[in-house]
């Protein structure tokens, strides 16, 4: 076994791979930077290349490309406010705010320090448990994704900090607009009012886009200002956004076993993983500020959303389970390169995975320097005028949103979706639990069907849902009593 | 020393305190009315799916209205507490926005018309003219930057823009 896992790092090391891994770690480091393309675009723009390509050279590519999309992601997150992918949607919560202190620098270097980590943690933890985690993947069934699921909704309490009640309604709102389109487990297409476009529903990126990015760059014109506002030049500095990361080394392992658990389960994707890591580190640290421009509200779901996207090639390589749109595409790769995923991953082809897990590492450790080597120009973005930033973002944000489903229905939904949360913001309505509702509302739903199909109420009493539902409440007991201690 | 954890106190989370809170808008109340008659509306469709589509939107149909109904009451008794503000100062937010999405209306309509690439041309060198006050070397650069980017993502990366109505250049 070592001597495989030596021979694997003997293979990524050649400077064909080397070279092949770094392409693949440029296009994911752009692709993360536009807002609303995500890895599925990144795997559909290499994989024409793909076909016909020394496999170890195939998978460096793709490998290098899948690695560095949820780290490059945060650029957006950072500096504008809008969550580059699903997976930085919780980055956005103390992210932006340090933007606008003028800490964007300090900010995107912890975020991608941690990123690193997380990455490396999980590639690392999937060496060592990888002949573990087969056994323990299928023994996850729909109620335990239900459960998981639940658990990320739990977190809408948790954060809707000031108006609880207005942020229920909120997540409420994303559940009712999640529901739109075909029923999951039903032939019922469900509040389409008849139109073909919202057969399949409202496209997360649209709303994402709308809900972030338009009542904020709106916000952001009528003060005539810059994004880091008063503040002006970004003061702060790389090595005080890695240090910050180093302090809370703790934040980083709970955030990457987080991410590395979830990650390993199929059908979850980054978000989930987003918002637990973020919600758990709210409830778990003391004195924080989190929602006003806490670093540690960055470290928390990036070290966690990284160690998610490497793990969640876990079932693709052992089941040919895709976990997201991504690894689905990913799979196609693989196929397209001779290797067919399956058991045989840790039995035969058991070098083809650690060649798959160093890649993992070695795109971690690039992409981060990249990314690090460019988080000081792109922070100047920061304190250009945003007379003159807005419209140009607008621009880009249209072609975004438009790339959803290749409809002008996308752009309607981007428009009409960013004038209700423009409408909600100047009402004080908290948005992120409008989107946490919306993306775990269909996961909610499919498996909840699932598991009452198959099990009835039987499944309340698997041991796995038991202990996820004590998490839960854990939680919730945990995150109340941080909120009433009052000095007396 | 901190106060001990109580029900009573987690009660109390959920029930207002005016001084953590900013003023309640007539715009504020209208918009709590419009998502309870949304959620009401949604309850009522929500019946007339099959039982299997049905549970999902139901329960989130009757939590959302329950939960608008206490919001609007408590939204509405805050208001009748405070001290009265003219519509004109609680809309100044809205109304300083208004101009900005005016153009960005005059964007899309457009972008509708006559494609992405000349409306976005078109934006960018009126707003950045007209509003910015923009020297027109700088928005010689903007533009030439925005279209080399919009090119490069069309031809390299393969996204689909827009079509216009009457023309689609790319």
């Amino acid at each position: 076994m070592v001597e495989t896992w030596l021979e694997a790092l003997g293979g990524i090391l050649q400077p064909a791979n080397i070279l092949m891994l770094l392409l693949g770690v440029g296009i994911g480091t752009i692709i993360g930077i536009l807002p609303g393309l995500g890895g599925i675009t990144g795997m559909a723009l290499i994989l024409p290349f793909i076909y016909g390509m020394d496999p170890t050279q195939g998978i460096a590519l793709m490998i290098g490309m899948v690695a560095v999309v949820h780290t490059a992601d945060t650029f957006p997150a950072v500096l504008l406010g809008v969550p580059g992918s699903a997976g930085a949607q919780a980055t956005v919560m103390d992210g932006y705010p340090l933007a606008k202190q003028g800490r964007a620098t300090e900010a995107l270097a912890a975020a991608f320090f941690s990123s690193m980590v997380g990455g490396i943690i999980s590639a690392l933890a999937i060496f060592f448990a990888i002949f573990l985690i087969g056994p323990l993947v299928l023994a996850i069934g729909s109620p335990e994704l239900l459960m998981l699921t639940l658990l990320g909704l739990s977190m809408v309490g948790i954060l809707s900090k000031g108006d609880p009640l207005k942020g229920l309604l909120a997540g409420c709102v994303g559940l009712a607009l999640a529901s739109i389109g075909g029923a999951p487990g039903a032939a019922e297409y469900r509040y389409t009012f008849d139109t073909v476009y919202l057969l399949d529903g409202v496209p997360l990126i649209a709303l994402t886009l709308g809900i972030f990015a338009l009542p904020e760059l709106l916000q952001l014109l009528k003060s005539k200002g810059t994004i880091s506002g008063k503040h002006g030049s970004d003061g702060s500095s790389r090595l005080a956004g890695i240090k910050a990361a180093w302090r809370n080394w703790r934040l980083v392992l709970q955030g990457s076993a987080l991410g590395s658990g979830i990650g390993v389960v199929p059908g979850l994707g980054g978000s989930v993983t987003d918002w637990v890591a973020y919600g758990f580190a709210d409830v778990t640290t003391k004195d924080n500020s989190f929602g006003r421009g806490d670093i540690r509200g960055v470290i928390a779901p990036e070290s966690a959303n990284n160690a998610n996207s490497g793990a969640a090639l876990i079932p693709t390589l052992l089941f040919a389970i895709p976990g997201n749109g991504t690894t689905a595409v990913l799979l196609g790769g693989f196929i397209l390169l001779g290797i067919n995923p399956g058991p045989n991953m840790v039995t035969s082809n058991l070098d083809i995975t650690y060649y798959v897990l160093w890649a993992l590492v070695f795109a971690n450790i690039m992409g981060t320097l990249v990314c690090l080597s460019f988080s000081g120009p792109i922070s100047s973005l920061t304190r250009i005028d945003a007379s003159r930033l807005v419209p140009v973002l607008l621009v880009i944000i249209v072609v975004a949103s438009y790339q959803a489903s290749q409809s002008w229905g996308d752009i309607l939904a981007f428009v009409a979706l960013g004038i209700v949360a423009w409408l909600m913001k100047s009402c004080n309505w908290p948005l992120i639990p409008l989107l946490i509702g919306f993306v775990l509302a269909t996961s909610t739903e499919r498996y909840l069907a699932i598991s009452m199909n198959v099990f009835g109420f039987e499944w309340l009493g698997r041991p796995g849902v038991l202990v996820i539902l004590a998490l839960i409440l854990g939680t919730f007991i945990m995150s109340a009593r941080s909120k009433i201690k009052v000095p007396v | 020393m901190t106060e001990k954890f109580s029900l009573r106190q987690s009660v109390k989370r959920f029930v207002p305190k005016r001084e953590e809170k900013k003023p309640v808008t007539r715009m504020g109340i209208a918009l709590d009315v419009t998502v309870l008659l949304g959620f009401l509306w949604f309850t009522w469709e929500a019946l007339g799916f099959v039982p299997t589509a049905r549970h999902f939107p139901l329960f989130v149909g009757i939590a959302g209205a329950s939960i608008a109904s206490a919001t609007t009451l408590l939204d509405v008794l805050r208001f009748r507490r405070q001290p009265r503000r003219s519509l004109h100062e609680e809309s100044g937010g809205l109304i300083g926005s208004g101009k900005h999405l005016i153009w960005f209306g005059c964007f899309l309509l457009a972008a509708f018309l006559f494609s992405l690439i000349p409306a976005a041309v078109a934006y960018l060198i009126l707003y950045l003219r007209l509003s910015s006050h923009m020297r027109w070397w700088g928005i010689a650069l903007v533009v030439g930057v925005v279209l080399a980017v919009l090119i490069a993502a069309r031809f390299i990366l393969g996204l689909d823009f827009p079509p216009g109505l009457f023309f689609t250049i790319f």
